[in-house]
């Protein structure tokens, strides 16, 4: 008796949660209309929803996400979004799977309203991409300017534990938004929301129901398209979205299970997990490191470190895949010498720790993923770690030991995120890590007017230190041996009797310094011809106010901004030219002098021409004193680059005596 | 004293095992010669071709290559594709080798992904694709790598390229043959060395190849690298069998059997519907219009290639009632829609690409020489040509994806090469006509047309169709970024489809436009230089040099200049000429005292001799250096 009754329970617990969020019904009206309510959009989401439920089948239970949309297309450019392609993840026999597949293209032709509908044999195509990732894909039939598309399916997964993230935001408007979940009492999740817009929330109890389910809905109208923007770092962090995070699962007569906690918990898990804490633990075998360890025993502490940092950066190559644990694990990676983030920082932090040095894990995002939240603690977004070694008195710091070029005192751009969360023995603490990369060149030049050619002939010399380094090595690797002009050792060719005519600005190098010693800064020298710079007219000659080097232009042109600004690195250039002129010939006006900061100093210009008798001196130096600019900080920067173009528009005067 | 000896060899062993265990493949042994200007080497690529079996072909392929940096990397990539169904690939081998010639990595079968081959932009694709990527970036470093691939089909036999990229040198490279009871046809190109035959066995071989370097206006890559296709006299595709020794019988093969039951159109039907909208006339060329248009208003163009390369296309009433299909399918469907109006008309097989105008061969009929398909419709007073799946292509022009080369009509009669058109200069033509005035503090208010026909026409299509906001970003940030502070105010772009040409009407204003220098404005003579061929300094040109298209550009300025002010210095006029083009510029004051500026430019299209490198480039740096003139004004006194 008991059993039937709860049989038909599991019953109508099943049915209740296969029906999608209903489209509501067609207006007619909708296929006529040329245009959205922002002219722009080439199509729109009249409406976008999305319903969440658990099946319970015996022993297994399924996430049952059920999608409906109804998309309007504007013009030719808003038809891709009439083109779907959804991913379904696998895990060995673990299968997402897409079924109840439908779709409707309406037109109006002659007034009257035709229907396509989409064929599953024929329209919907499926296709392994990957070990673990499949696409199925169907293109509307019939698609144009005008259609108005219905399109529904139902994905089935077995990976209960994990909701993606629901975006209300998308690229072109949205006129309405619900996602609505259904969610048995035993699971207990943190909505994590994201970006700007306001959402109505409503819930609803399923009273008496098997599990107890709770409905939650949220609605959000009227959403604008989001416009992206090439300062930000990834667009998913800013769009209106939210996420449910698992908390807990009490299934009953069990005593829960935790999922994503706070950091300490977080932390405390990693330490005692195989693929982060215990790599971290590993006894040190390998003759050569535990050479490296007795080297290292006798130096001072900063010495220490740098030289772990350096043998570890030296030795093994990252793989270029990601990971806050380890990817070949510690003894594959002394093996192979090859290893992603995790295994090549966690045996960095190992060794320092055997060295003696208080080094500690610090977890993050890589840079280009987006900001690391710190207000809701998840383990899945992270996919980096570094070395922190924290200093109560002085400057933490972090170390990156994945890319070669890269010194102590840098680290690679990817490492660098607003947040991480440093993980101590007895609990985890966020910190904000200091973007510690610099982009520093100093630069002297030495030129001679030459009054015949109205041109400046003479030397260059550039000295790159901290990141303008680290880039110009990393530069190097990228170089195409294809597009290099052959070396002195070709013949001449001198069949061609023609004079060369020469219009280009001439620059060779004929020294470089320190291209592979890291610790030093790079020293090049240059020989120079530059041509169009100078200007004669009659006995003046107009020289350019900063010659050949400068901004090309201010590359802020809105007047206001909604999101912060995001430099990779700090910067410090210092150019510093000075030009000889002939006897005869004397300055006869130089550019003001401008000395400018941002409010707060934050960045600061500075322009001088000193005149002399036989030759003048420019100083041009431009600072920019932090990575990251809020919104409000941002008209400042822009007014300070305004001005720096201005200021190289003007002119240095050299006259005939 | 056993234990010790067994002891001693097992440790011998296990040594040479590890160290030097391909001592062939030390980088060191390869020749500095080779290393120039080399991003990588492939150290050896030995494939046999093995057409025995009359029912089979069987690849094996064993390799071996080393990059010197992250450009080289690409080459060691394992990256095989094959068609499901009909072909496999087994046997596979691969492993990672140190500069020593050590053995770093061996890779497992199950470690090689095979998944369907994305190319990006398909909706879907039945090839498949074998591949491993290297991720390490500790160079040199070496890949070897072996394995077997067996189809059924014995239409397309692989051809041999033995150099793959500028930058990668070749120190052996083999290609064997192997084709009793059948003769296989094949072409060299560039490539002067006799094959070595021996009774049913042919090898074709390379050997200490240096690196190509690239060169800009040259030759394509293909024009320069050695490499030789095949083609069979029977073969099997698909279960059935064929033959072709020509170009005719190759096309009446594709016509039989991959074309002909493609067209399964509801003609009545669909006549019907057409007949509503198409306004019935005697002139051909208006239908062809009306349908053109037609099918671009009501398709779209999807990559689907289910097929190995993509060689039949869909069926015409699933074009129909899909609205969607890919070259093949649109223009082979476009050509069924034609026939119910009685206008014959032409598939036709090209290679397009609109930096490199590649021409079927015509002493040498194969598979691989075309890859896109364009339809032609021969009338009694010109010939029409269309390309179905560009939504932007006005009627009657093919653009420069497909200009001026030879292609293949297919039709019932079989296969005929044919000519595409060409554009010269007076058809591809840019026209400027500007209004500006300049103030005192070298800002600049204009409004100028800007008129385009021909290719350039074609490669500003896309103004057609974008969205107003991104239409002004693309002429801010591309079109008009030499202006700083630019305010657009106002621009509109129109299209006539009748005289192919397209106009834009821009108004704007910018800061800084001329340059202050004490009492004297300079200004430039336009704010775009033309479009004028830049030649690097060097001491020896290697290649021949292409100007792959004639084209022309014309500028009229009228610029009103500030209250008080004038031209310093004498009005100028200067025209350069050479068998490479010529090159008009004058500036001078009217009567209102406004500064007129003309330039005009005609470069034609040309091959030139290497030896000739230094004259071309002195006549362009010539026209580049009265482009780049300022112009000086000063207050009259």
């Amino acid at each position: 008796m008991n059993r039937t009754i709860i049989l038909l329970l599991l019953c109508i617990t099943v049915t209740a949660g296969t029906v999608a969020q209903k489209l509501g019904k067609f207006d007619i009206s909708l296929l006529s209309a040329t245009s959205h309510q922002d002219s722009t959009a080439s199509a729109a989401y009249i409406q976008n929803h999305c319903k969440i439920s658990f099946v319970f089948n015996s022993n297994k239970i399924s996430l049952v996400s059920e999608f409906s949309k109804r998309i309007k297309v504007y013009s030719e450019n808003g038809e891709k979004y009439a083109t779907i392609s959804i991913p379904l993840y696998q895990q060995g026999s673990r299968k997402e799977r897409i079924t109840n597949i439908k779709g409707t293209t309406y037109n109006l032709v002659d007034g009257k309203v035709t229907e396509d509908k989409l064929k599953r044999k024929k329209d919907v195509f499926e296709e392994e991409t990957s070990e673990n990732w499949k696409q199925v894909k169907f293109a509307m039939p019939n698609v144009k300017a005008g259609s108005v598309v219905d399109i529904q399916y139902r994905v089935t997964s077995p990976f209960i534990y994990q909701l993606d993230r629901w975006f209300f935001q998308h690229e072109i408007p949205v006129d309405k938004s619900i996602y609505k979940l259904i969610i048995p009492s035993y699971f207990v999740y943190t909505p994590v929301p994201a970006g700007f817009h306001p959402t109505e929330t409503k819930t609803k109890d399923y009273a008496g129901s098997v599990h107890g389910e709770v409905e939650t809905t949220f609605t959000s109208v009227n959403i604008p398209a989001f416009k992206d923007d090439e300062y930000i770092l990834n667009a998913d962090d800013y769009k209106a979205s939210i996420k449910y995070e698992l908390y807990s699962i009490t299934y009953p007569n069990n005593p829960p299970e935790y999922y994503s906690k706070d950091w300490n918990a977080i932390g405390k898990d990693l330490l005692e997990s195989d693929r982060f804490g215990k790599e971290i633990k590993k006894k040190i075998k390998d003759p050569e490191l535990s050479a490296l360890l007795a080297s290292v025993a006798q130096l001072p502490e900063e010495e220490k470190i740098k030289a772990i940092y350096d043998y570890v950066r030296e030795t093994y190559t990252w793989n270029e895949k990601y990971g806050v644990g380890k990817d070949v694990g510690h003894k594959k990676l002394i093996e192979t010498k090859t290893g992603n983030i995790g295994d090549i920082n966690l045996l960095l932090i190992n060794l320092l720790k055997k060295a003696g040095v208080n080094a500690v894990p610090a977890v993050t995002k890589s840079r280009y993923r987006g900001l690391l939240n710190e207000s809701f603690p998840t383990l899945t977004e992270l996919n980096y770690v570094v070395a922190y070694l924290p200093d109560p008195e002085g400057t933490a710091m972090a170390l990156d030991a994945s890319s070669k070029q890269v010194p102590f005192g840098q680290l690679p751009t990817r490492a660098i995120n607003l947040t991480g969360v440093a993980i101590f023995g007895n609990g985890s603490q966020v910190i904000h890590l200091q973007n510690p990369n610099t982009y520093k060149s100093s630069t002297v030049s030495n030129y001679d007017l030459n009054i015949d050619e109205a041109t400046l002939v003479g030397t260059s010399n550039r000295k790159k230190s901290d990141y303008a380094a680290t880039k110009y090595r990393l530069d190097l690797e990228n170089v195409d041996q294809s597009t290099k002009t052959e070396d002195d050792t070709e013949e001449e060719d001198d069949s061609d009797e023609e004079e060369e005519l020469d219009i280009q600005n001439e620059s060779t190098l004929i020294k470089a310094e320190n291209i592979k010693e890291l610790d030093q800064p790079i020293k090049l020298e240059y020989e120079e011809i530059i041509r169009d710079e100078v200007k004669q007219i009659g006995d003046s000659y107009f020289v350019n106010a900063a010659v050949d080097f400068g901004i090309d232009k201010n590359p802020f042109t809105e007047d206001t901004r909604k999101y912060p600004v995001f430099y990779n690195y700090k910067i410090d250039t210092k150019s510093i030219v000075n030009i000889q002129f002939p006897e005869d010939y004397a300055v006869e006006s130089v550019p003001e002098t401008v000395l400018a900061t941002t409010p707060n100093k934050t960045a600061s210009f500075r322009y001088e021409v000193k005149a002399f008798d036989k030759f003048l001196t420019i100083y041009y130096f431009i600072k920019v004193n932090q990575d990251i600019f809020t919104h409000t900080d941002y008209e400042g920067l822009k007014n300070l680059y305004d001005l720096i173009i201005d200021t190289q528009a003007e002119k240095i005067v050299i006259s005939k005596k | 004293m056993k234990h010790f000896t067994i002891l001693f060899f097992f440790l011998a062993w296990t040594i040479s095992q590890v160290q030097g265990q391909y001592s062939d493949l030390n980088t060191n042994l390869i020749p500095d010669s080779l290393k120039k200007n080399a991003n990588a080497v492939v150290r050896y690529d030995r494939t046999i071709v093995d057409l025995s079996s009359k029912k089979k072909m069987i690849v094996q392929v064993e390799y071996a290559a080393t990059a010197f940096n992250e450009r080289g990397k690409s080459i060691l990539a394992f990256s095989k594709s094959y068609k499901e169904g009909s072909s496999q690939i087994k046997d596979i081998e691969l492993e990672i080798i140190g500069a020593d010639g050590s053995t770093l990595r061996e890779i497992k079968k199950k470690e090689i992904d095979d998944f369907a081959a994305f190319d990006g932009y398909s909706l879907i694709s039945d090839a498949r694709r074998q591949s491993f990527g290297i991720n390490s970036k500790d160079y040199p470093i070496t890949v070897k790598y072996s394995y077997r691939l067996e189809s059924k089909n014995t239409l397309s036999i692989p051809g041999w390229y033995p150099i793959v990229n500028y930058g990668v040198a070749v120190e052996q490279s083999r290609y064997q043959l192997i084709h009793p009871d059948q003769s296989i046809n094949h072409k060299a190109y560039q490539y002067k060395a006799k094959p070595i035959s021996e009774g049913a066995t042919t090898v074709f071989e390379l050997k200490q190849a240096k690196a190509l370097t690239k060169e800009r206006y040259a030759p394509h890559f293909t024009e320069l690298a050695p490499h030789v296709i095949f083609s069979p006299t029977t073969f099997i595709y698909e279960g059935y069998q064929g033959n072709y020794t020509n170009w005719q019988e190759y096309g009446a093969w594709v016509h039989h059997s991959l074309l002909d039951k493609r067209d399964n159109l509801d003609k009545t039907l669909v006549k019907a519907e057409l007949d509503k909208i198409i306004t019935e006339t005697d002139n051909k060329k208006e239908i062809a219009r009306q349908i053109y248009d037609y099918v671009q208003e009501n398709t779209r163009y999807i990559s689907i290639s289910l097929d190995e390369g993509g060689v039949q296309p869909m069926l015409c009433q699933d074009v129909h009632d899909q609205k969607y299909g890919d070259c093949k399918a649109l223009s082979y469907y476009m050509r069924s829609l034609l026939s119910l109006y009685d206008i014959p008309a032409n598939y036709v097989e090209v290679y397009a690409d609109s930096d490199f105008k590649k021409s079927y061969d015509p002493t040498f009929a194969s598979i691989t020489q075309g890859n896109h398909i364009i339809l032609n419709i021969p009338l009694d007073q010109d010939t029409v040509w269309l390309d179905c799946t560009s939504h932007d292509l006005p009627f009657d022009f093919l653009g420069s994806f497909s200009d001026d080369r030879t292609a293949l009509i297919i039709n019932e009669q079989g296969g005929e090469l044919v000519r595409t058109p060409a554009y010269d200069h007076t058809h591809n033509r840019t026209h400027y006509d500007i209004k500006s005035k300049i103030n005192q503090e070298g800002g600049i208010t204009s409004s100028f047309s800007y008129t385009l026909t021909g290719v350039p026409m074609s490669q500003r299509l896309h103004m057609k169709n974008k969205e107003p906001h991104l239409k002004e970003k693309f002429l801010k940030e591309d079109f008009l970024s030499s202006f700083k502070r630019l305010q657009l105010i106002d621009h509109d772009y129109h299209l006539n489809e009748s005289d192919l040409s397209s106009t834009e009407e821009i108004s704007l204003s910018s800061e800084h436009y001329g340059e202050i220098a004490g009492k004297y404005i300079l200004i430039p003579t336009a704010f775009q230089s033309m479009k004028i061929p830049r030649f690097k300094k060097k001491k020896k040109r290697r290649y021949s040099i292409h100007i792959h298209r004639a084209y022309s550009e014309e500028s009229q300025q009228i610029v009103t200049l500030p209250a008080g002010y004038t031209l310093y210095g004498d009005p100028h006029k200067e025209t350069i000429s050479s068998p490479y083009g010529t090159y008009d510029i004058s500036y001078e004051l009217n009567q209102e005292g406004d500064l007129v500026i003309s330039r005009s430019l005609v470069v034609y299209k040309g091959e030139y001799e290497n030896s000739d490198y230094k004259t071309i480039k002195k006549f362009f740096d010539r026209i580049l250096q009265e482009e780049k003139r300022q112009i000086t004004l000063t207050l009259s006194s």
